[in-house]
């Protein structure tokens, strides 16, 4: 995604890389900390961001929005034991952990968030000023 | 034994590039603190797999699938799983991130060990899922007793 893409929607990511999620109260369940996957639409009403965060469930997922940033967390602990001896590794498994400076006008209070089959789906709707709005024309005849 | 071929499988996005899989930020922030070799071509889903005494392990992470949306056989040695998510966008709204692989996909394990194919498993929980490749009794180690001469 270019910079000018995301710009576009009020939204930059990644302004806020965790370096090792120190900032989390969360305690920590595993090693790693990495990124999930986002997609993020916007409509006249809305803004929905999903994230891709198998393994998480709602228990352990922690969404805040706080100056401007919002942070998405998911916990996610250790499948396997520490022993096990991998055949193919191309993933590992691990907490979740992004933050998107969202420059758009939305409305705080109405931020909603759903968990389902390890897809997190936060709506943030847009405030009422921020909104189109459709102006009556009234007929002079 | 069991291995991936990694070219094999086939991720058609439905825009142009899943640009933030594949970004340097991404790669890199994963090589610093994942702890794991970083794989060059990402291929969809990402696989894990492990053996213990009795099976095979094979781990895939597939947030957003049902059951019914993956395909799991094994012939001829070869493990396949494949699916497609896709997704709906109400036609008023549009994309200003996307990140997330969408489309069809399929990926091939070769599995160089007899397997109890009648007993194979396959569980998705919290879009994770683990397939479990029950071992052939031929090829299952054995205690031999050792009786007192």
């Amino acid at each position: 995604m270019t910079n000018h893409a995301s710009q576009s929607c009020g939204c930059t990511g990644d302004e806020r890389a965790p370096t090792a999620a120190a900032s989390s109260t969360r305690a920590r369940t595993s090693a790693a900390t990495f990124q999930p996957g986002v997609d993020i639409i916007e409509s006249a009403h809305e803004y929905t961001l999903r994230a891709d965060v198998p393994g998480a469930t709602a228990d352990s997922v922690d969404v805040s929005f706080e100056d401007g940033i919002l942070s998405v967390r998911a916990a996610v602990a250790p499948r396997q034991q520490d022993a096990t001896r991998f055949l193919i590794r191309e993933y590992g498994v691990g907490d979740y952990e992004r933050s998107f400076r969202v420059r758009g006008d939305i409305d705080a209070d109405k931020i909603s968030a759903e968990i389902k089959h390890g897809v997190l789906t936060l709506r943030l709707p847009k405030s009422e000023e921020a909104r189109p709005r459709k102006i009556a024309v009234a007929s002079n005849n | 034994m069991l291995t991936a071929r990694r070219n094999s499988s086939c991720c058609t996005p439905s825009v142009p590039a899943a640009a933030g899989i594949a970004s340097p930020f991404d790669a890199m922030f994963e090589s610093l603190l994942g702890g794991f070799p970083a794989v060059a071509a990402r291929a969809f889903p990402a696989i894990n797999a492990w053996e213990d005494e009795n099976a095979f392990h094979v781990e895939a992470e597939l947030p957003g699938f049902t059951i019914d949306d993956i395909d799991i056989s094994l012939t001829d040695n070869q493990l396949t799983i494949s699916g497609e998510r896709t997704f709906d966008l109400p036609a008023d709204a549009g994309y200003v991130r996307r990140e997330r692989p969408s489309g069809k996909f399929t990926r091939v394990l070769r599995v160089a060990t007899e397997i109890d194919a009648a007993n194979v498993a396959a569980t998705l929980k919290n879009g994770v899922l683990t397939v479990t490749l029950p071992k052939a009794p031929a090829v299952k180690p054995r205690k031999i007793s050792v009786t007192q001469g």
